[in-house]
């Protein structure tokens, strides 16, 4: 048996190693990233796919909805959502997973011959499943939660200062926090993307304080953590309904002079 | 093949009561198969609803296949006696090339399981059997016993929507039941009492399509395709705090966006939902 699975992780290696479409590696003529608000701004209908390890039906709902326990592992993992962003990168290329070292963050100024580096890492993913999103729905959402005053000096300051006031009922703060989609390329595919929650300080959302949620916590979410709150709404009111089965075939390509540098 | 034509296939087959009939290649699109049965002395319409998607028929094709239903329909103009067995039937899909399918009788009440071996082309349901023919459906059912569910003759009324809604829910919830039963992490008999509650009171909404969802956090969760646009997600926990007896967690979504997310009494909601919807 364990002679079949290394046969069989042999040929799965050997698998990636010639079908890898080496064309998502990032070259070193490549900007380290761009700003996704740039692309935004060029109004086209971008897209973003993003890999369930579950079969289609696992993964959706008869209504062509995502399932919940298809995309949610752990609170902790709603901000940093791995995706890609569909163009170059095909919805094909899901099946290819980059673990470990492959994964990383490509680091432009020092990472070099990715190919030959990272290739023994790359994993073929039978069962995947695309889940696509428009890149609209996912950037720039803002997320409602509530944050009492009295957690952090800095914070109530900043709340206090606001040039517009926001609400403050029984030293609870009502805010708002942001969703981004970030560009992080990694070492073996340049249109990796992130999905991730920025708070009303524009601070990235750390650890929440939970993994995951009990339902009565969840029929009572305003009153939780207020980190939990912003994870969990990001992840049903964005993550989970904005979800689709497909969303067409042809997808734009971002323009070379966003990724090329000069 | 929608119910009407395998009416009108079932009227030509006056050689073979026992006739039913369905294209495969329906099948292959997504479409459910309509099944028509006729009986010796009565004759029994069961209507099977079929969710297929293309790649559990055809492992090449594409996966996402939309998935269509038909209600049931009366069929009660070709037969010498008549008896009407309105069944909802369901495949549910497993990794292998094995189907199962439940059917239920009006009054819903289980009469069995079957399963159907792909590749073999067969299909047995007590003594019955199907087979696979060159793009055609048939369905022998000499020997299955499907008791009259009344006298002869007797003119019935078509099922309500409630009636329709409650077997919908109950298909549904099975096939989910089936694949996600250990998401349930409290009493699971206790869960299908809530269940069925819970299926009584939401089958009076007037809705165009349901999912029935089993959540990893021990919660059923119902999503209510009201109409084109509007949706109600209610989603109820088995083992729920003692504040939260009565109450369901639920969200409205319009056009893909959620409007409203607020825990409430279910009976409350479904109340103002149905005003909301019929105003």
């Amino acid at each position: 048996m364990a002679l079949i699975n290394t046969l069989q992780r042999k040929i799965n290696s050997l698998w990636c190693r010639c079908t890898y479409p080496k064309e998502i590696i990032p070259s070193s003529n490549y900007v380290q990233d761009f700003a996704i608000d740039s692309l935004v701004a060029l109004g086209h209908n971008y897209c973003i796919v993003r890999r369930s390890n579950k079969s289609a039906d696992d993964t959706f709902d008869d209504f062509g909805q995502v399932r919940e326990d298809a995309i949610l592992e752990s609170l902790r993992r709603v901000h940093g959502n791995s995706m890609n962003l569909l163009g170059y990168f095909k919805t094909k290329y899901i099946c290819y997973n980059q673990p470990n070292e492959a994964g990383k963050n490509w680091v432009k100024a020092t990472d070099t011959n990715l190919w030959e580096t990272y290739r023994s890492h790359l994993s073929f993913i039978r069962k995947s499943t695309p889940i696509f999103y428009n890149l609209k729905d996912l950037h720039r959402k803002p997320i409602p939660y509530k944050r009492p005053l009295s957690t952090d000096k800095e914070f109530k300051k900043f709340i206090e200062n606001l040039p517009i006031k926001a609400k403050v009922e029984g030293g609870v703060a009502f805010c708002d926090g942001i969703s981004h989609i970030v560009h992080v390329p990694t070492r073996l595919n340049y249109w990796h993307i992130e999905f991730q929650i920025q708070d009303i300080q524009g601070k990235p959302l750390k650890k929440t304080k939970n993994e995951t949620l009990s339902v009565d916590e969840i029929m009572d979410i305003d009153n939780q953590h207020w980190q939990d709150q912003l994870a969990y709404k990001a992840f049903i009111e964005i993550l989970v309904t904005k979800a689709k089965q497909s969303i067409g075939t042809i997808f734009p390509e971002v323009p070379s002079s966003l990724y090329i540098s000069e | 093949m929608t119910a009407i034509h395998a009416q009108q296939y079932l009227a030509n087959q006056t050689h073979n009561p026992f006739a039913v009939c369905s294209k495969w290649n329906d099948a292959y699109n997504g479409t459910a198969i309509s099944a028509l049965t006729n009986a010796t002395q009565s004759h029994a319409y069961i209507l099977l609803y079929k969710q297929l998607k293309q790649n559990q028929l055809l492992k090449n094709a594409k996966v996402n296949a939309p998935v269509i239903e038909e209600k049931v329909k009366e069929v009660t103009d070709f037969a010498t006696t008549e008896f009407t067995l309105s069944g909802i039937g369901s495949w549910n899909s497993s990794d292998t090339d094995t189907f199962e399918m439940s059917l239920e009788d009006d009054s819903l009440q289980y009469l069995d399981t079957v399963a159907f071996d792909f590749e073999n082309g067969e299909f047995s349901f007590e003594d019955a059997e199907f087979s696979f023919d060159d793009g055609e459906f048939i369905f022998d059912y000499e020997d299955l016993l499907l008791e009259p569910l009344v006298a002869q003759e007797k003119i019935y009324e078509k099922p309500t929507y409630f009636d329709a809604n409650i077997q919908l829910i109950k298909t549904k919830f099975d096939k989910e039941y089936l694949k996600y039963s250990n998401y349930i992490s409290s009493d699971k008999e206790q869960a299908l009492i809530k269940v069925k509650e819970l299926s009584k009171e939401i089958a009076n909404v007037k809705f165009e399509n349901i999912v029935v969802e089993l959540s990893p956090l021990n919660t059923v969760k119902f999503k209510i395709k009201v109409d084109s646009s509007k949706m109600l997600i209610i989603t109820s926990p088995f083992n729920p705090s003692k504040d939260m007896q009565d109450n369901v967690f639920f969200s409205l979504l319009i056009d893909g966006d959620i409007v409203i997310t607020e825990v409430l009494n279910l009976t409350s909601l479904l109340d103002g939902f149905n005003k909301y919807v019929t105003a």
